[in-house]
């Protein structure tokens, strides 16, 4: 039992009475009046000399907020954050972006409205008031009308106030004390609660993933990722040897691809090359020989690379008097068939790009035996 | 395909359509790294949701595939008589898309619907997977090598061996046979196809001696008389000539001359739905009015008779009496009469296959009167009709094979188990056969028969030569391995010979490499055989100079007899009963693709009707008998009678029904269950068997509802097809009423603009004769599902494209208009803006895309589709899929879930691939390289696709025609389609017929 | 309520609205606590459990039914293209509008001051959540793909994809969320000072800590209540433009798009007042139940009813008006789509379903003139449930007979529903009645301190005297 009062409160039987007991009350003592009514009693603001409240205000600058907000985010996402094109309507079509404004604006002031008039204006949630404990809540919450005379941190005079009350015609008087002041939060509290908390948030952001990342595709949610086409590169399961891309038929001439039926180098002689020497040939050749033949090669076709010495095989010098008395055609035949141990790169380059090679290679042999006379007379300074 | 354009699997700048700001991309990242580590915290980066699968890679690359990157084999599609150069489409060694080879001489690129969509069958789950012995699985030793003991038996013993065949159009097939027949003397082969025009080869034979397979030259024709003759229809060639046909109609101006196509008939065709002047006469009728017409061309134009040949003959064929009788204008066919006379040789006459023999006779007359033998009905390189039973033949090989004259019957390809209408004497000839083997590709009603069951190779994976016309040989080569364990028939004959101690190449291929070195080869080409052989299998034909036939002969008895036969009147044409026209559909033809779900579910060009073969009878009819659409009769003919729901069809004359052959199938997952079969409703005997006459139909009370994609047969005077006479289209032309650019609706947002490529396509309604092969072509390019009877029923096909055919006029002799719909691609596309999740955009080349993955299907935007072009996937169609029928998917396009809508997107992959190319070759997209699936496959070249933008590309000359139109254009969504008005071109200056 | 904070005098109100005499028979603020809160607390009666059980049986079966669709896919409903809306829309805009009566009466008539509001808010309120929910599930039931139906907010995504705000269904999804938060404050505002006085009565302790922390500790200072009216006086009125918004949203799905028969400037209008129509058919239904079942008959009295009744009455016109306005502008606009849409409607396929929309919302309705046909209960119920069943079947013909015959005859389809279509509309009737049900239990039925503010007396005299 502490020695501090909180209030003391009389109880009335009806609005009527109550509203007569303020002014007599208010007359006799100092300290905060409160009234306590089962419902709202008009005019008692008045009485009890509250001001007005800023409820209004406040909603209207929130919608205010809630309509320019929504409307920004619809021009930036539709028009500049996505900007794609729906029946040629421009990007910044505001007419269709009203709707949604006039909604989000209805939202942000109605919440306003009532979660700012229950936190802020109010200051509930609050279950320790010492009024919730008190004998006379329960009547007051069915049909009795309580007058308070509140304390805020004087000492009050509870007999002065209880006969003051009495005389505005209060049946029953209650004096309710001032709680035990709450000492400091305890630390096992604290750490309940960030527990708590970090507890929610790790289950509801595993929820939100599962339910954005694998629920939508789960059984029976059928998605585009696993297409029952076959696509290239991909093992089959129908076939038996597995592969899903499957070998000509021999024998079959597919178009644009007519066999190379020509056997030995010396039948091959007589093939002549198509292509014309003019720089973007040549600079496909070169483009091609790096990329395929250089390997081996070399660089400079010389049979000099950084290959040669990692395996037995002595790759062949194109620049050598040999292959330069070569024909076009057996160098051609050489790249399409293999020679030794050299493979074919028939699949790798198409019928333009040997030949372009085979006049990149001509060139590499002139350049790599070049003589005096190739010296223009007189050099420009 | 040139290889230069496209190696490597990802080409060099593809173009992206949508702008993607940088900004844009750098939040994507952030995103992802927040989403990662946001995964990692929770542990669950370790469960992969989606196996992506491992890389299985070529061991040893051949030269010609590249992954990805679509190769293209030159080959041949046979049907009956019918030989079809094509272009096969294949991707990493795998036929994804049939295409028409346009160097091909006789079809020039264009091909039938069924052999684009007899891709499917080479897929197709139902195959014959290995041979099979009494229904045992075995080998094919095994089977060899009984097949050779029981084969030296009957040679020793001298019996006669039963070789029966289908059509034998290729030369080296031929030549196997007979070295066959000199290792088995007492071989007896024979043909037979239950879709021949019988009376025609009666005909011919009668008249000159010979059966020439002509080549009708649309391109001369000015006027064309067609008697019950579907040649834009069942006719195996309908594509190419269909090319020509439409040629001459797709005027550009109303000084155009145009070509007019009278049709005589009784059933409604396809052909008799493009008619410009159709007159409706019962199948046994025509003949008379055909000598009738050859009289008055005669006496009235002085047209000379065929060569001594006396005008008295033709005295019963009185034009007003037979006008009279079919409750004809005389005029009307006094003004076909002069309008014949008038084209003289460029005219053309043509009868059908379920005209009598004397038809035929007296179109041939016709055509040799007014010249056009030998002018459209080219023969100067026109090759013999391979030796065909008839019907009547047939039953007496069976009869004979009942008496037990055959120990082996060889039964390779055709199926008379199924399509033979005497049942009776098959069952009796098979009995008596104590081996039989059946050759094919499916396990079907022939094979159920027989003991050895021997796969044969899908065409697509055979070898084979073709000799369409004698200055041309067309090529088969296989396009991928054999998926299952089959073989070439002709290489199962080989085996035969090997046993019969013959010298012969291991293979078929070798075989007709071999022959073709010697009897071909020689003096063909200067180049070394191999390079002429691997030449003409690139080219997939060998052109070669022959020398024009000399004209036929007419036997002038033969007309006289069919005179007398005409004037006499068939048997059947006594008025009680129907006339039953029975001809093989344009999907399942003979029954060779009823297990094709393609074919099943795409709709009849006239009908609509999809999944089966309802009865056609005229409304009169109908009235007559009180019948509806579904409801189930009862059609006896004879000792036979089935069953079978009734289609009202305007347009048909009465006392004429219409029944399409090659439904009713026993064997298939696909195939049974379908139609009914009709040909038992053939009759064997008769000279003619496709028309069957005294028909009785009665009701059965019952209903079985038909699957159509249309419901609704009319345009309740709404501005949808357009169509005008040639007369109209002289007042409209530069009119108010021409085209419709001018017609502009008010907009309050400032029109979108298309910098770049502005797609477009333009379609000729004049040139479409709505023969659907672009929708088998679509289905086929774009992994369209196929859904079934009962989905069709409720209104959930999945076409991309359909073809609109609607009735106008008196319905009991209406015009018809057949309109292609597609996605009109609206630049103001009202799709667009109602979808919530931005799942269908518009790209900034005009193209109305869907992004699928976007799509969480609230079906708005079909809704507010006022073309009603998308479809919706409303169950998972493709997972109900049989191994490896997922093969036949394109790999360029996704294959649509369930939930998700889907439609015509312009084949954006071949856009795209075009562009790619033309980037790596660095050069602009040339007009016309862009050619939809739908544009390839249209036959008559209807459609034009293009960038609307270049002034100088076909499809902005054309969209600026002042037959051009946009259609509902008052609802300004601006359609990027174009259609040119139907320009019809009959006698009299009031519409159709 | 705080009736005074809107300053206009009772003379000034027309006769309907003036000071009614809302109450039959004496009642004290507590005997009325004791009349409505203490069933909160009783076991419920026998009848009550037989009805629940019935109510989730039908529930639990639509909600299989849900799960199979989901399962197997839209196909096992009866739509088609062009037929691609049918029963989920339909559901949706039915129940939507049923959610209307309750904002209706307890923001509009909030503001008209009118007194009889008071003892039928809470339950009308409490509909309209229900309402909205089992709306809200069909959007969600009716796509494609449901498990991805929240692609439709915008959230930040790593596709960095936004959704797309020029398309009505978007607007739907942010009027319905939105008037469905609202609702929900608005009834939790109401219900807080009787949770006050459930947690001060009720004597079971696991009750007491439930009404306890719903209370949030309220006292009934004046202090507070000054600043609640303020607030929930703000509510009210925003709520009203509010939920004449939300049917208007709910409208454009049909207007905004070009569907003939869709394509109309009339919808908004036309579509609030229909929600409101068949709102205060469900609120009178629930309300002859409510007072017979839990003898409320002396709050709930017959002149609430007649009351109501008259507004069924007035929207019934409304709706004959705008169902004129149709066939006048089918005919007006000489368009040919429009026209014959409208014929389709009334002679089409569907024809039996657009007369016997016209038959139950204009004619049947037109029994309330007679005021003897007002207060009797057979009369009421049965103008209720035709009034239900109209305007049901008036979305039906809206959407369906629309649909099925557009702008292409060759796309022309006829739509049939299937067992699973009509199972799962069973089965929402079935989830909104578990729920009232539900909520008739365990929440006071009527907003007892709004009602004692009404009660005679209730309020101290002032100059110009008192109110009775």
């Amino acid at each position: 039992m502490s020695n501090r009062t909180f209030s003391v409160l009389g109880l009335f039987d009806s609005s009527q009475q109550l509203m007569d007991a303020i002014p007599v009350v208010k007359a006799r003592v100092s300290g905060r009046l409160e009234a306590y009514t089962p419902y709202p009693i008009h005019g008692i603001e008045e009485a009890l000399g509250l001001r007005k409240s800023p409820v209004g205000g406040m909603v209207f600058i929130m919608g205010l907020i809630g309509a320019i907000s929504a409307l920004a985010f619809e021009l930036w996402t539709e028009g500049v954050d996505y900007p794609v094109v729906t029946a040629g309507k421009p990007l910044f079509s505001w007419e269709a972006f009203i709707p949604i404004m006039f909604e989000v604006t209805v939202l942000f002031a109605c919440f306003t409205s009532g979660l700012g008039m229950l936190f802020l204006l109010n200051r509930l949630p609050f279950f320790r008031h010492p009024m919730l404990r008190s004998r006379s809540m329960p009547l007051i919450t069915r049909d009795k009308f309580a007058l308070a005379v509140e304390s805020e941190g004087q000492v009050l005079d509870v007999d002065r106030i209880t006969a003051a009350l009495r005389e505005a015609g209060a049946q029953t008087i209650e004096v309710i004390d001032q709680p035990e002041a709450l000492g400091p939060v305890s630390p096992r509290f604290l750490l309940r609660a960030a527990v708590g908390i970090g507890m929610a948030c790790l289950v509801t952001g595993y929820l939100t993933y599962w339910c954005m990342k694998l629920f939508p595709v789960s059984v029976p949610m059928v998605h585009m990722l696993d297409q029952p086409r076959l696509d290239p590169q991909r093992r089959d399961s129908y076939f038996k040897d597995g592969f899903g891309m499957r070998m000509p038929v021999a024998g079959t001439v597919a178009r644009g691809h007519i066999p190379y039926t020509i056997k030995t180098e010396d039948e091959a002689a007589v093939l002549a090359n198509p292509l014309p020497r003019t720089g973007s040939v040549l600079s496909k050749g070169r483009q091609e020989f790096t990329t395929y033949c250089s390997v081996c090669h070399g660089i400079l076709g010389n049979g000099v690379s950084t290959l040669t010495p990692a395996y037995g095989a002595k790759p062949a010098n194109l620049v050598a008097d040999k292959v330069r008395e070569y024909p076009d055609g057996r160098i051609y035949h050489v790249i399409m068939m293999g020679k030794n141990a050299m493979p074919s790169y028939a699949a790798e380059l198409t019928g333009d790009e040997r030949w372009a090679v085979v006049h990149y290679v001509r060139v590499l042999q002139r350049a790599l035996n070049a003589r005096d006379t190739d010296i223009p007379k007189e050099i420009p300074r | 395909m040139s290889p230069s354009g496209h190696r490597g699997e990802i080409p060099a700048g593809s173009i992206p359509l949508a702008e993607a700001s940088v900004d844009t991309l750098s939040r994507r990242r952030f995103l992802n790294l927040i989403s990662a580590s946001a995964a990692l915290a929770l542990g669950t980066t370790s469960c992969s949701r989606i196996d992506r699968g491992k890389i299985v890679p070529y061991t040893r690359k051949p030269e010609e595939v590249v992954p990805g990157v679509a190769t293209y084999y030159a080959s041949t599609f046979q049907e009956g008589v019918a030989t079809q150069g094509v272009l096969v489409k294949t991707r990493e060694g795998r036929p994804i898309l049939v295409e028409g080879n346009a160097e091909h001489t006789v079809t020039r690129g264009k091909i039938s619907l069924r052999a684009m969509a007899d891709l499917l069958g080479l897929y197709d789950p139902d195959r014959l997977g290995r041979p099979s012995a009494g229904g045992v699985a075995s080998t094919w030793e095994a089977a060899e090598q009984e097949i050779a003991q029981a084969l030296k038996a009957a040679r020793a013993a001298g019996v006669p061996v039963l070789l029966l065949t289908d059509t034998l159009m290729s030369p080296t097939r031929k030549a196997l046979i007979e070295e066959l027949r000199a290792a088995i003397p007492a071989l007896r082969h024979a043909a037979w196809e239950p879709a021949v025009s019988q009376p025609e080869i009666f005909a011919a034979r009668a008249l000159f001696g010979e059966v020439l397979l002509p080549r009708l030259r649309f391109d001369r024709t000015e006027v064309i008389l067609s008697l019950q003759d579907d040649f834009l229809g069942i006719n195996g060639n309908a594509p190419s000539l269909a090319r020509d046909f439409a040629a001459r109609r797709a005027v550009s101006s109303a000084k155009d001359s145009m070509n007019r196509l009278w049709v005589i008939e009784g059933c409604m065709t396809l052909t008799g739905a493009n008619a410009d002047q159709r007159l409706q006469v019962r199948p046994s009728k025509i003949a008379p009015l055909a000598f009738a017409l050859a009289r008055v061309l005669n006496e009235v134009y002085g047209v000379p008779l065929p060569r001594d040949l006396n005008a008295g003959y033709l005295r019963p064929f009185e034009l007003d009496a037979q006008a009279r009788e079919l409750g004809i204008e005389p005029p009307v066919l006094l003004a076909l009469a002069e309008d014949l006379r008038r084209a003289g040789r460029s005219a053309l006459v043509l009868a059908g296959a379920a005209l009598p023999r004397e038809a035929h006779v007296a179109c041939h007359m016709l055509n040799g009167m007014l010249g056009a033998e030998g002018h459209t009905v080219d023969t100067d390189f026109a090759v013999p009709a391979p030796e065909l039973l008839t019907f009547g033949a047939l039953r007496d090989l069976l009869d004979e094979a009942g008496r037990g004259a055959f120990p082996i019957a060889i039964f390779w390809g055709t199926n008379p188990a199924y399509s033979f209408p005497d049942a009776a004497a098959w069952k009796s000839a098979v009995a008596k056969i104590p081996l039989k083997i059946r050759i094919g590709l499916y396990e079907d009603e022939t094979a159920l028969a027989c003991r050895w069951r021997l796969p044969e190779h899908h065409w697509l994976e055979a070898w084979g030569d073709f000799e369409p016309a004698a200055d041309l040989l067309s090529l088969r080569q296989p396009t991928i391995g054999a998926i299952h364990d089959t073989r070439q028939g002709e290489d199962i004959l080989l085996a035969c010979l090997r046993a019969m101690g013959r010298e012969v190449p291991p293979t078929y291929h070798e075989y007709m490499k071999a022959r073709w070195q010697r009897e071909v080869y020689p003096g063909t080409s200067p180049a070394s055989f191999e390079a002429f052989w691997d030449a003409a299998l690139h080219d997939g034909l060998l052109r070669r100079e022959a020398r024009p036939r000399p004209p036929r002969v007419a036997r002038t008895e033969t007309f006289v007899e069919a005179m007398s036969e005409a004037s006499a009147g068939s048997p059947g044409s006594q008025e009680d009963g129907l006339e039953l026209v029975l001809l093989p559909g344009m999907t399942a033809y003979d029954g060779r693709y009823a297990n094709n779900g393609w074919l099943n579910e795409l709709p009849d060009p006239v009908t609509k009707a999809t999944w089966g073969n309802p009865l056609l009878v005229s409304l009169s009819d109908a009235k007559r008998l009180r019948l509806e659409d579904g409801d189930l009769v009862t059609v006896s003919a004879g000792a036979t009678s089935l069953e079978v729901p009734v289609l009202i069809q305007p347009g048909q004359s009465p006392g004429v029904a219409g029944l399409s052959v090659g439904l009713g199938r026993r064997t298939g997952n696909v195939a049974t269950g379908v139609g009914v079969n009709a040909y038992p409703l053939m009759d064997v005997s008769s000279p003619s068997p496709n028309l069957r006459c005294s028909v009785n139909v009665a009701r059965t009370g019952g209903r079985r509802a038909i699957p159509r994609t249309q419901e609704h047969d009319r345009m309740e005077g709404r501005d949808l097809a357009r169509s005008w006479t040639l007369a109209e289209y002289a007042l409209k032309a530069g009119g108010q009423e021409a085209g419709e650019h001018g017609h502009e609706v008010a907009s309050l947002m400032p029109a979108q603009e298309f910098t770049g490529q502005k797609w477009s396509m333009v379609v000729d309604l004049s040139a479409c004769i709505g023969c659907s092969a672009c929708v088998i072509a679509c289905q086929s390019e774009n992994n369209v599902p196929v859904v079934g009877p009962e989905r069709v029923l409720v209104g959930r096909e999945m076409h991309w494209i359909r073809i609109d055919r609607y009735y106008d006029g008196n319905p009991a002799e209406p015009s018809v208009i057949h309109q292609p719909v597609l996605c009109q691609h609206c630049d103001d596309a009202p799709c667009e803006i109602v979808c919530p999740v931005n799942a269908t955009t518009h790209s900034s080349d005009g193209l109305n895309q869907m992004a699928y993955n976007r799509c969480v299907g609230t079906r708005y935007c079909s809704n507010n589709c006022p073309f009603k072009v998308r479809r919706f996937n409303f169950f998972d169609y493709t997972s109900m899929k049989k191994e490896p029928e997922s093969l036949v998917f394109n790999p360029e396009v996704t294959v649509r879930p369930r939930g998700v809508m889907e439609k015509c997107s312009f084949c954006i992959q071949r856009i795209q691939d075009v562009r790619q190319r033309a980037n790596v070759e660095s050069r602009p997209v040339r007009d016309g390289e862009i050619k939809p699936a739908c544009a390839v496959a249209c036959p008559a070249e209807a459609i034009a696709f293009g960038d609307l933008n270049d002034p100088e590309s076909r499809v902005s000359k054309m969209s600026k025609m002042d037959r051009g139109y946009r259609m509902l254009a008052e609802l300004g969504v601006k359609p990027s389609v174009t259609y040119l008005v139907d320009i019809s071109n009959p006698m009299t200056g009031k519409g159709k017929a | 309520m705080n009736l005074e904070a809107v300053t206009v005098s009772e003379e000034m109100l027309p006769p309907v609205l003036r000071t009614p005499p809302v109450l039959d028979g004496p009642v004290s603020p507590g005997s009325l606590d004791d009349q409505v809160l203490a069933p909160v607390e009783r076991r419920p009666p026998r009848a009550w459990f037989i009805a629940f059980a019935c109510t989730s049986t039908v529930m639990l079966m639509g909600l299989i039914l849900m799960g199979y669709t989901v399962a197997t896919g839209i196909g096992v409903w009866g739509n088609n293209i062009p037929v691609a809306w049918a029963f989920a829309i339909i559901n949706f805009v039915f129940w939507i509008g049923i959610g209307h009566a309750g904002t209706l009466i307890s923001a509009i008539l909030l503001l008209f001051r009118a007194r009889w509001r008071n003892a039928v808010s809470r339950f009308a309120e409490a509909m309209t959540i229900f309402a909205v929910m089992v709306a809200g599930i069909f959007p969600v039931l009716h796509v494609g793909r449901p498990w991805l139906a929240f692609w439709l907010f915008p959230y930040p995504n790593q596709r960095a994809i936004w959704p797309n705000f020029r398309s009505p269904l978007m607007w739907d999804v942010f009027a319905v969320s939105t008037y469905f938060s609202v609702s929900l404050l608005f009834w939790y505002l109401g219900l807080m000072p009787d949770f006050a006085s459930l947690r001060d009565r009720t004597k079971s302790r696991v009750r007491k800590f439930f009404y306890a922390v719903l209370a949030v500790g309220w006292r009934g200072s004046a202090s507070h209540w000054r600043h609640f009216e303020r607030a929930y006086l703000i509510i009210a009125g925003i709520a009203t433009g509010l939920v004449l918004s939300v049917h208007s949203v709910v409208s454009f799905d049909f207007a905004v798009s070009l569907v003939p028969g869709w394509h109309m400037t009339i919808f908004p209008p036309y579509f609030v007042t229909g929600a409101i129509f068949a709102g205060f058919a469900m609120v009178v239904m629930a309300m002859v139940v409510v007072r017979t079942t839990m003898n409320l008959k002396n709050i709930i009295t017959m002149y609430h009813l007649d009351v109501m009744n008259k507004i069924i009455l007035t929207c019934s016109c409304l709706m004959g008006y705008a169902y004129l306005m149709e066939g006048w502008t089918a005919w007006y606009s000489m368009n040919q789509y429009v026209h014959h849409t409208f014929w389709a409607y009334i002679a089409g396929t569907y024809g039996w379903a657009g007369w016997l929309t016209i038959t139950c919302n204009i004619v049947i309705p037109q029994l309330f003139w007679v005021r003897r046909l007002r207060r009797s209960y057979p009369a009421m119920l049965f103008v209720a449930v035709a009034v239900t069943v109209g305007m049901w079947f008036e979305r039906f013909v809206i959407i369906v007979s629309s649909l099925h015959h557009d702008f292409m005859p060759s796309a022309w389809q006829v739509y049939k529903p299937t067992l699973v279509d009509l199972g799962i509309l069973a089965g929402s009737f079935g989830l909104f009645f578990t729920l009232v049900l539900l909520f008739a239990r365990v929440l006071p039925v009527i907003a007892t301190s709004e009602m004692k503010v009404v009660l005679p007396g209730g309020q101290p005299r002032r100059d110009g005297g008192s109110h009775e």
